[in-house]
C-alpha cells in the first residue's frame, strides 16, 4: 500500500494523525516513518514539517529511524527488573550482539526497552512487534530467536 | 478466608469476549435497557448515591464528574464529548486490560449509559498501542455492537446517536493523564493542558467532555441494574464497591482479584496464595510508580482511598507490588526514578529538571556510609516535595509518593 492510500482512509483532519503514523510505520519494511512520508502527512493534513516530526518524536512507539524486521521491546518497569528482565536483556544482547537501541548487521532484530506493558503477574515479559512473550528466560529467548529467524525466511 | 467479590469481572472468563450473544444471554445490556427509561440527569445522580470513585487512581467521585459535565453543557450549542480513558501504563497495572480483553462488551455497555446521562453523541476509547490484544477485543465488540444497533444512529432511542470510535496511543505514559489524553486524541504532542478549565468545561476540541477510567465505566451499568443502595452495601462507607487488585511480585500465584474495598493486603496476599516459597515478606509498592511504598505495619490497613491515606499511602490504580526481604527497595526506587526521568514530558522546568535531578541524587547516595544516606533520602524527599508544588500536572507531583513513604516506613535502610 502507498503512503498515499494509507492517509485517504482517514479523514484529513490533525486528530486521525496518530493513526495514520502507526499505520505508515507498520506498512514500512524498514518499521519506521522516513523524511518523505512525513511530508506527505503535512501535506495531506495542511500543517507544518516540524509539527508532523514534533508528533514523532514525542511518542516512543513511533521512530524516524530504520529499525529491523522484529522489533525486541523488554519491559524494564519495576516488576519486570525486579524478577530478571536485565538478565532476559543480557541474553537478548549476546544472542544478538547489540546493545539496547541497535539493530543486527542482518536487519533482522532491534532491541528496545519499553515501559511496563501490563504483564506484571508473568515477568519478565518482552514483546516481538506486537506479540507479547512471557515468563521469558534464557532459554526461551534462544528459542524465540531461533524461530523468529526460520520464519523471516 | 475473604471471598472475590465480582463486579467489573462478572463475566470475565465466563463468557466468549468475542459474542455479543454471549453478553446479551448472561443477562447484558440489562442496565443500559433501565437507563434509557429513566431521566438523563437521574442516572448521574444514582452513580452519585452509589458513591462511585474514579478506578483511574485519584479516586474522584464520578457522579460529580457526571454533573460537572451535565451543568457545563448549554443544551442547544456544540457537541459534547465521552471519553474512556484506557491508556493503563502505571507499572503494576493491569486491571483495565484484564476488562478489556475478557468483558469488552460491559465496557461499552457503561459508556453507552453514561453517553445517555450527559447526551453525548460521540466516544473515544483511547487505549494505549502496546495493548494489541484489548485493541482486537476490542474493534471485534465494536463491530458486533453496530451491527446489532447498540451504536449507531438511533441507538439510545429516537434523535439520540452515539457514534464510538477506538483511537490507538503511542507509548506514553502521560497521555493517560486526562488533560494530556485530550491533547493527544487532538493529534499533537502529549504536553498537559493548565487547569482549570476542566474537561467538564473545555474537553475534546474545547468542548464538555467527560473522561473515565475503563473500571470506572465497567462498574455504571451494575449501579444502574441494581440500583445505588445494593451498590453501597459492597465495600466501606467511603470508598464503596469493589476493586481489582493486580498482584505481582513475589507471592505464590501473582495475578488479579476482584474484592470489596476494604480487603486489607494482608488478605490479598492470602488470596493469591500467600508469599512465594514462604519467603518473609517485607514491603509492597502499593498503586505503581506514582505509589506508596509500606512495610508490615500496614498489612491490616483496610484498603480504600481513605483508609490508606491515613497511612500516608495510596490506594491508586490498585497495583500491588509485593516483595521479600530478599530484595532490595534500593533497585525499586532506581526503576521508579528511571521511570520518571523516562516518562517527563519536558514542558515545565520542576518535573523535566527534577525527574534529572533526583536520579542523579540517587546514584550519589548509593555509594554513601549508612546514616550519610539517609541524609541524602531527606534532601531527595525536598526536591520531590518542591517538584509537587511546582509541577503541572500530576507526573511531576508523583515522586514525593514514592519517596515520602520510603522515607517514613524504611528510613532504617538508609
Amino acid at each position: 500500500m502507498t503512503t498515499q492510500q494509507i492517509l485517504e482512509k482517514f479523514p484529513p483532519t490533525r486528530d486521525n494523525i496518530l493513526g495514520m503514523l502507526h499505520n505508515i510505520q507498520a506498512n514500512n519494511p524498514d518499521n519506521n516513518i522516513p523524511e518523505a512520508d512525513i511530508k506527505q502527512v503535512a501535506k495531506y493534513l495542511n500543517t507544518t514539517y516540524a509539527a508532523v516530526y514534533g508528533v514523532i518524536t514525542y511518542y516512543s512507539l513511533l521512530t524516524t529511524q530504520p529499525r529491523g524486521q522484529y522489533i525486541i521491546r523488554l519491559c524494564k518497569s519495576p516488576v519486570c527488573r525486579m524478577i530478571g528482565s536485565f538478565d532476559v536483556l543480557k541474553s537478548l544482547t549476546n544472542k544478538l550482539n547489540v546493545e539496547v537501541g541497535e539493530t543486527t548487521a542482518d536487519q533482522l532484530f532491534t532491541v528496545e526497552f519499553s515501559e511496563c506493558l501490563g504483564q506484571c503477574d508473568k515477568a519478565p515479559v518482552l514483546m516481538v512487534n506486537d506479540k507479547v512473550y512471557t515468563e521469558m528466560d534464557d532459554y526461551k529467548v534462544d528459542n524465540l530467536i531461533k524461530s523468529l529467524k526460520k520464519n523471516s525466511k | 478466608m475473604i471471598q472475590e467479590t465480582k463486579i467489573a469481572l462478572k463475566n470475565a472468563g465466563k463468557i466468549d469476549p468475542m459474542s455479543i450473544d454471549e453478553y446479551l444471554n448472561s443477562g447484558g445490556f440489562q442496565g443500559l435497557k433501565k437507563a434509557m427509561h429513566i431521566e438523563p440527569v437521574k442516572i448521574i445522580e444514582q452513580v452519585s448515591d452509589a458513591g462511585l470513585r474514579g478506578r483511574g487512581g485519584a479516586g474522584f467521585p464520578a457522579g460529580m464528574k457526571g454533573r460537572f459535565t451535565d451543568e457545563a453543557i448549554c443544551h442547544y450549542c456544540g457537541p459534547k464529548y465521552l471519553i474512556c480513558n484506557a491508556d493503563e501504563g502505571e507499572p503494576g497495572t493491569y486491571k483495565d486490560r484484564v476488562i478489556m480483553e475478557q468483558d469488552p462488551f460491559l465496557l461499552i455497555e457503561g459508556m453507552l449509559i453514561s453517553a445517555l446521562s450527559i447526551g453525548a453523541g460521540k466516544g473515544y476509547i483511547y487505549i494505549r498501542g502496546e495493548y494489541t490484544e484489548s485493541i482486537r477485543k476490542l474493534k471485534n465488540a465494536i463491530d458486533q455492537c453496530y451491527k446489532k444497533g447498540f451504536l449507531g444512529k438511533d441507538c439510545l432511542g429516537e434523535n439520540l446517536s452515539f457514534e464510538l470510535e477506538l483511537r490507538y496511543g503511542a507509548g506514553s505514559y502521560l497521555c493517560g493523564e486526562e488533560l494530556t489524553l485530550l491533547e493527544s486524541l487532538e493529534g499533537k504532542r502529549g504536553y498537559p493542558r493548565i487547569k482549570p478549565p476542566f474537561p467538564a468545561q473545555k474537553g475534546l476540541f474545547g468542548c464538555p467532555t467527560l473522561i473515565n477510567n475503563v473500571e470506572t465505566f465497567a462498574h455504571v451499568p451494575y449501579i444502574i441494574e441494581q440500583g445505588p443502595e445494593h451498590y453501597k452495601k459492597f465495600g466501606t462507607e467511603k470508598s464503596p464497591g469493589t476493586k481489582i487488585f493486580t498482584v505481582s511480585g513475589d507471592v505464590k500465584n501473582p495475578g488479579y482479584v476482584e474484592t470489596e474495598m476494604g480487603v486489607t493486603l494482608e488478605q490479598i496476599i492470602e488470596l493469591c496464595g500467600g508469599m512465594k516459597d514462604s519467603k518473609p515478606f517485607y514491603a509492597a509498592l502499593l498503586g505503581g510508580a506514582a505509589g506508596t511504598f509500606v512495610n508490615k505495619e500496614v498489612l491490616q490497613t483496610p484498603m480504600g482511598f481513605d483508609t490508606l491515606k491515613e497511612k500516608d499511602a495510596i490506594l491508586g490504580s490498585g497495583a500491588v507490588i509485593v516483595m521479600n526481604t530478599e530484595r532490595s527497595i534500593y533497585d525499586m526506587m532506581e526503576s521508579i526514578l528511571e521511570f520518571f526521568k523516562h516518562e517527563s514530558c519536558g514542558k515545565c522546568v520542576p518535573c523535566r529538571v527534577g525527574t534529572n535531578q533526583l536520579l542523579i541524587m540517587f546514584h550519589q547516595m548509593v555509594n554513601q556510609a549508612k546514616g550519610d544516606r539517609a541524609k541524602m533520602l531527606e534532601k531527595m524527599k525536598q526536591e520531590a516535595e518542591y517538584m509537587a508544588a511546582n509541577s503541572l500536572c500530576p507526573l511531576g507531583s508523583s515522586p514525593i509518593l514514592p519517596i515520602g513513604s520510603i522515607s517514613k516506613y524504611f528510613k532504617e535502610d538508609f
